[in-house]
């Protein structure tokens, strides 16, 4: 496997990943979802990220035990 | 005079609470920002210095804030297009936290959402690998003959998420093992970005 055939096969599955979350989400927090910008995931599951509603953007938090969704504001890091 | 808590001290244990000592693993000592993880997703804030409690008192934030910290990495360091674009994706700290929409117990089918997730997560983690192996013996130096640069700019973005060490030093060391990034604050994550801009700045002719 070449770097950038494992590269691009590890963005395809990160991309997939985001798909499946705006999918899920809007069921699971009963909130529209634009986009998931972002996210982390522990080794177990759990996971925190960024998601962009209605021009708001929210935090989500899922657990194999509990479910929060936060309002935030964001700014540009650069 | 010696005490509880120096005898603690001297026999490498934290102290909660004055009575309650808290023995950290080598892999709990490695985290001085503060946090120690107790097991089963229980957090404990170590009484150390400001950025300590601040680190306790806003895990989660910071875990979506280092995320957005190193997706800016791309955004700043690539002129191009997708660079820009990733650093416009994921590029964004959080400045503020609001109000709580939802807090509620996962549901039979949340935790069978949450099941899928784990496993998307082990495959991610596994192609992460993969790519790594595929880096093995590469001339860094070489790396823009190997990919375009917007994959090397979509790499810098998720440097941290996947340990890609060759496009941002340091990234396995913000340990974005998800929530793990919780414990180290964001003082890592821009060391590694101010690394990357150096890498992936052209130096001038």
């Amino acid at each position: 496997m070449t770097p950038e055939s494992a590269m691009k096969a590890l963005k395809a599955q990160h991309e997939a990943m985001i798909a499946s979350l705006e999918s899920a989400l809007p069921k699971m927090f009963e909130i529209p979802v634009d986009k998931v910008l972002d996210f982390q995931q522990a080794p177990n599951g759990d996971m925190v990220g960024l998601l962009k509603s209605g021009g708001q953007h929210y935090q989500f938090t899922i657990t194999d035990k509990e479910k929060i969704l936060q309002e935030v504001e964001v700014e540009p890091t650069n | 005079m010696t005490t509880p808590y120096t005898l603690g001290y001297q026999d490498g244990l934290n102290y909660q609470r004055h009575t309650d000592a808290l023995t950290l693993s080598p892999w709990e000592q490695g985290y001085q920002d503060g946090l120690a993880y107790r097991g089963d997703s229980q957090w404990v804030e170590r009484a150390r210095d400001e950025a300590g409690r601040f680190a306790a008192k806003n895990a989660t934030t910071i875990a979506t804030k280092a995320a957005g910290a190193v997706g800016g990495i791309a955004g700043g360091a690539m002129a191009g297009p997708v660079g820009a674009l990733v650093g416009q994706a994921a590029g964004l700290a959080i400045g503020r936290v609001g109000a709580t929409v939802v807090q509620q117990a996962m549901n039979g089918e949340d935790i069978s959402l949450h099941e899928q997730f784990k496993a998307m997560g082990a495959d991610l983690q596994k192609a992460a690998s993969d790519v790594r192996d595929a880096f093995q013996g590469l001339d860094k130096d070489a790396l823009e003959d190997e990919m375009s640069r917007d994959l090397i700019g979509w790499g810098v973005a998720h440097a941290g998420s996947y340990a890609l060490d060759m496009l941002v030093p340091g990234a396995s060391a913000i340990p974005l093992k998800g929530m793990a990034v919780a414990m180290l604050g964001t003082k890592p994550v821009y060391a590694a970005k101010s690394l990357a801009k150096k890498r992936l700045t052209p130096k001038p002719a």
